[in-house]
């Protein structure tokens, strides 16, 4: 294929224009022997072909939505409505570049301007940003922001922050050369209030807890605010949210008392991708803003008086402050955005709370009659969202492994992420699980006790 | 017309969302959540019909400019066409319904379409490996930054000591930033009179710190270093690092290899280079390339190809992850398809018509529009206004009023060291009709800047806005509806 | 032609200084200010904190650039303007006007005090003449 319009005598004519007697001579400045003549890759091939080729790489890729699946872990499988994708198509949305240009970007400006506002309401912050990479950069950025603005130089992390996000922050912070990283340890599942309190001190720039955390347990997010306040440290109080959907039942960071709420939204209007593209968000109070990395969008008026919308604040970023900017951060993730803005706007209020109750149902539904199997149990008896640890008999590897044989996706063996959970599966249940998938799974779970573990 | 805000056309129980049916027993929140969390109500979203949701946000895309829509001539972004079957591909269920967690065995193909992504940059570039986890270009520096450090730090002391990075006056504004986020120090080198690295500048700070030189190649100004191979040369010589910036890659690529100009280092924009599509701002993707000694330091984990088998590998010395997963996959799928569908030969015809494109424009508009740098450019070039100064119209008056005739504008006020600057990028896929309308509109707007410079001041008047108030937005900044 | 009153010194950086009883207010010159066009946010240092000679010790932003400003004089920050304080509190500041330092630079527009700790600093800053002289250039 090739998206060149030029005809051959055009291409002669422009050539005379400049003066050059080939399109070779335009890139004589380059050292001749550095001069290539040809890509050792295969020639262009035609639509259908590259249809086909494609096609058929998708085609190895087990599907999730084909085969009941309990996998969340950071990723969840949510439904997305139909408008989602019909906005995103539009080509006047994802052909266009950051709007710079405020007056021929009013769309965009004013769907990141809406976007703003609804991730203000959803974490009850005073000021959202445009959007980041995905959940785990703006966790970093905040732990960042956090030492810039409190010039302290240590960040306390929850032991059950997602550890993809754990492994980002301490690429960013350069595995803590010149930051103290510390690990706040659990008890039941959740992060130890008791160690929280001894661990604060006048040195702590952030401190970032995970609700839900990444066991699926729900953290004591008020009373951890609650102590912040009481110890009367600058340090920030950042949550992070890898589901949003918990929001439609569970308090809002800011109401629970942090300073900045950031996490992934990929949950609102987006499929998992395998991985990406996502959405990060990050919000804060007031008092931060101009530390905030990001873009913004602000509301303002046109010559006529009109309203009008427009990048605002840019010297915090790089393109003006250069070296001092806040962050290196250039652009957003504008179409992730936008997928986030439709996807709430049509869920609505009541939708969210729905969505927030099916997946509270489904996974309580999952767990209970999991937990009622022999040999299976919580990991902890702490209450969660919808996911939750669980300690399997045999090991969840044994268990993953009887699950795959019988066409089902497990969840997540969380022994990947630490060997003291090497027991411990992680199993999602979300809007889009069916009672009779869960029953299916249940009934496999049995037998595989029966035959694969048994009764000593 | 205003288009109010999806707040404004929000009305209790409008919404046309249903939720799917319950089929399991319900569960009232405050047996099994702790009460002091659970939330009185939930966040006050909008409740908006089908239909009217719809019109809201086509009516926002009418006030937009896209490339499907507009020339989008924005210098140093590549707004390339967005082919759409791209969006075709990147839409295919095997590759948006597989979990990132999902087993191994059930991703082959997504793991496989990554190990062949690699493999065709670094043919490009003629790197020796390639992480695909930047989410964006700036994103990739950063991740490139902070692999020299480690690097450097492997050496012991004397690498220890390489604390500084050098970058040229004409840079991005991200280079610096980027930089400084890893904890280096950046130093600025000069330009010369023909908008080259100045020799001297570099020679001067080409010391022990010295950690890297980082470029833009070709540079902001569309140029290509006439010194090349000596920057090259003294800069290996200091034991310094070159990095490329690889924004400007739509120049180069299938023309001249990156690693053969003696880079070590860089990063690739597939939103500029690859024809993925911007997406008002995002999600990008910025690959980083690295020669072999580098390699044990990208990020974890890498696709890798053995035994039949795909898989994801790791390594000790690796910097660690840059964003939660494997980066934004779909944009791989995206780029990947464009480079299966030109080709080899494609690739570099791509290059070859947008440098060509460029010079055709350039030496059409330079008796209307200063230019600083009078040479052969290669995939961009950068005018000046300066002349038109004269009437008191400036470089971002000139880009207002070129929304007006249909145009999106060129990038304006960059690189900064040309002053009143008009960077402009056409691309290979515009016609030779397309930039003949725009270097007429170029001529009429200087003489309108002549004959009625008001109208040029005051531009647009045809947008769907006209100009709007930064200074109000920036002193009592609106950052969300109340 | 911007205006440079008689009455104040000057540094190179385009700020001038007024000195009274060892404290001296400091504000950005006419020059700075149209250079800069309109300002719309000012970073303050704080009431209390102890600055060097030529140390950063603020920034004035307008929409697409934003200035360091440096402190003339060694010495202890002893007042701010208050209508440059976006917030005071914590709470949003009503009478937050940036634009003083456009309309007023010289009164309204002035930045912060500072009481000075080495008089002999005094003999670098620049007369109104030499100041003259050096935005000519």
């Amino acid at each position: 294929m090739k998206y060149i319009p030029h005809t051959g005598e055009e291409i002669e004519e422009m050539l005379k224009s400049i003066g050059a007697e080939s399109v070779d001579s335009l890139f004589s400045d380059i050292p001749r022997d550095k001069i290539i003549s040809s890509l050792n890759l295969p020639p262009g091939i035609s639509e259908q072909e590259v249809i086909r080729k494609l096609t058929s790489l998708a085609e190895k890729n087990k599907v999730s939505h084909e085969t009941p699946g309990f996998l969340g872990a950071g990723a969840y499988r949510h439904f997305v409505p139909s408008v989602v994708d019909a906005v995103l198509s539009r080509s006047e949305f994802y052909s266009a570049y950051t709007p710079y240009q405020a007056e021929a970007s009013q769309g965009i400006l004013q769907s990141i301007f809406e976007y703003q506002t609804l991730i203000c309401k959803l974490t009850g912050m005073d000021a959202s940003n445009a959007s980041h990479y995905d959940g785990a950069t703006a966790c970093a950025e905040a732990g960042i922001m956090a030492v810039n603005a409190t010039r302290k130089k240590e960040i306390l992390y929850s032991g059950a922050l997602h550890p993809e996000y754990v492994r980002v922050l301490k690429t960013y912070f350069r595995d803590g050369k010149e930051v103290k990283l510390r690990e706040i340890p659990l008890k039941d599942g959740i992060t130890s209030v008791f160690d929280l309190e001894k661990m604060i001190g006048k040195d702590t720039a952030g401190i970032i807890i995970q609700n839900p955390n990444c066991l699926g347990f729900i953290e004591q997010a008020v009373k951890i605010g609650g102590i912040i306040k009481k110890a009367k440290t600058k340090a920030l109080y950042i949550i992070a949210v890898t589901e949003p959907h918990s929001l439609g039942l569970l308090k809002t960071p800011g109401d629970c008392g942090a300073d900045i709420a950031v996490g992934e939204g990929a949950s609102l209007g987006m499929p998992v991708s395998f991985g990406g593209p996502y959405l990060g968000f990050m919000a804060v109070k007031n008092k931060y803003l101009r530390k905030m990395p990001g873009r913004l969008v602000g509301q303002t008026i046109d010559a006529d008086g009109k309203t009008a919308y427009c990048l605002t604040l840019q010297t915090r970023e790089q393109h003006i402050r250069r070296e001092k900017a806040v962050s290196n951060i250039c652009t957003n993730q504008a179409l992730c955005a936008l997928a986030a803005t439709v996807y709430l706007s049509y869920v609505g209020k009541e939708g969210f709370k729905e969505i927030a109750m099916r997946n509270l149902e489904k996974s309580h539904y999952l767990i209970h009659r999991i937990v009622e199997l022999p040999g299976f149990e919580m990991y902890q008896e702490s209450p969660f969202f919808n996911e939750c640890a669980i300690k399997c008999p045999g090991g969840a590897e044994k268990v993953e492994r009887y699950l795959r044989k019988k066409g089902i996706t497990p969840g997540f063996c969380a022994g990947r992420w630490k060997e003291e959970w090497k027991d411990v599966m992680i199993f999602c249940a979300t809007e889009v699980n069916t009672k009779k998938e869960i029953d299916d799974m249940i009934g496999c779970l049995e037998v595989y006790y029966r035959e694969e573990v048994g009764v000593v | 017309m205003n288009e109010g805000l999806i707040f404004e056309i929000s009305k209790p129980g409008g919404g046309g969302f249903v939720a799917p049916h319950r089929d399991t027993p319900s569960v009232n929140p405050k047996d099994v959540i702790q009460r002091d969390i659970i939330a009185d109500e939930p966040p006050d979203l909008p409740e908006v019909g089908e239909i009217d949701l719809m019109r809201h946000f086509t009516r926002l895309s009418h006030k937009n400019y896209g490339v499907d829509t507009h020339f989008y001539p924005l210098g140093s972004c590549t707004m390339k066409y967005n082919p759409k079957v791209n969006e075709k591909t990147s839409r295919l269920p095997g590759f948006t319904d597989i979990h990132p967690y999902a087993n191994i065995n059930d991703v082959q193909g997504a793991i496989e379409l990554m190990v062949d992504l690699e493999n065709i940059l670094c043919e490009i570039t003629g790197m020796d490996a390639f992480t695909l986890q930047p989410a964006a270009g700036a994103h990739g520096e950063l991740t490139a930054i902070l692999m020299l450090r480690s690097y450097f730090d492997a050496q012991g002391e004397k690498g220890q000591k390489r604390d500084t990075i050098l970058i040229p006056d004409s840079a991005h504004g991200t280079n610096p930033a980027s930089a400084a986020l890893a904890g280096f120090k950046t130093v600025e080198i000069k330009s010369d009179e023909r908008g080259n690295v100045d020799l001297s500048s570099l020679k001067e700070h080409l010391d022990e710190r010295a950690a890297c030189l980082m470029l833009t190649m070709p540079n902001t100004l569309g140029l290509f270093d006439e010194n090349m191979d000596e920057i090259t040369r003294i800069t290996h010589e200091n034991g310094t690092l070159i990095y490329m910036d690889g924004a400007n890659m739509n120049a180069l690529m299938g023309v001249s290899k990156p690693a053969d100009l003696g880079f070590d280092i860089m990063h690739l924009n597939l939103h500029k280079t690859f024809s993925t599509p911007h997406g008002g701002g995002g999600p990008g993707s910025g690959p980083v390339g690295v020669v072999k000694k580098l390699e044990p330091y990208l990020p974890d984990p890498r696709p890798a190809f053995e035994n039949g088998r795909y898989f994801f590998k790791t390594s000790p010395q690796s910097i660690g992850k840059v964003c939660s997963f494997y980066g934004n996959f779909l944009v791989l799928v995206k780029a990947y398809t464009y480079l299966i569908s030109l080709g080899g030969d494609g690739i570099r015809e791509a290059a070859r018509m947008a440098v060509l494109n460029a010079n055709y424009l350039k030496e059409n508009i330079k008796d209307t529009y200063l230019l600083k740098y009078d040479r052969k450019c290669l995939h961009e070039f950068v005018i000046s206004a300066i002349w038109q100064t004269k009437t008191g119209v400036h470089a971002k008056d000139i880009a207002k009023r070129l929304l007006d005739y249909g145009y999106y504008a060129p990038t304006v006020y960059f690189p900064l060291i040309v002053e009143e600057a008009l960077m402009i990028e056409p691309t290979e896929t515009e016609s030779k009709d397309t930039l003949d309308g725009f270097i007429e509109t170029l001529k009429k707007i200087d003489e309108e800047s002549r004959t009625d410079p008001d109208k040029v001041k005051n531009a647009p008047f045809t947008t769907p806005v006209k100009r709007v108030d930064e200074v109000t937005a920036a002193r009592k900044p609106v950052l969300k509806h109340t | 032609m911007s205006k440079i009153p008689e009455n104040l010194l000057y540094t190179k950086e385009h700020e001038w200084v007024k000195i009274k009883d060892g404290v001296v207010t400091i504000g950005i010159t006419d020059y700075a200010q149209d250079q800069l066009g309109d300002i719309v946010f000012v970073e303050l240092p704080e009431v209390g904190d102890e600055v060097t000679q030529l140390e950063e010790m603020g920034v004035v932003e307008s929409v697409k650039t934003a200035s360091d400003m440096f402190a003339p004089l060694s010495g202890e920050i002893v007042g701010v303007n208050k209508f440059l304080m976006q917030e005071v509190d914590g709470e949003d500041n009503e009478d937050f006007h940036p634009e003083y330092v456009n309309q007023d630079p010289y009164v309204g527009g002035w930045i912060c005090k500072i009481k000075i700790s080495d008089e002999s600093e005094l003999e670098g800053l620049l007369s109104p003449e030499d100041y003259k002289q050096n935005t000519a250039q």
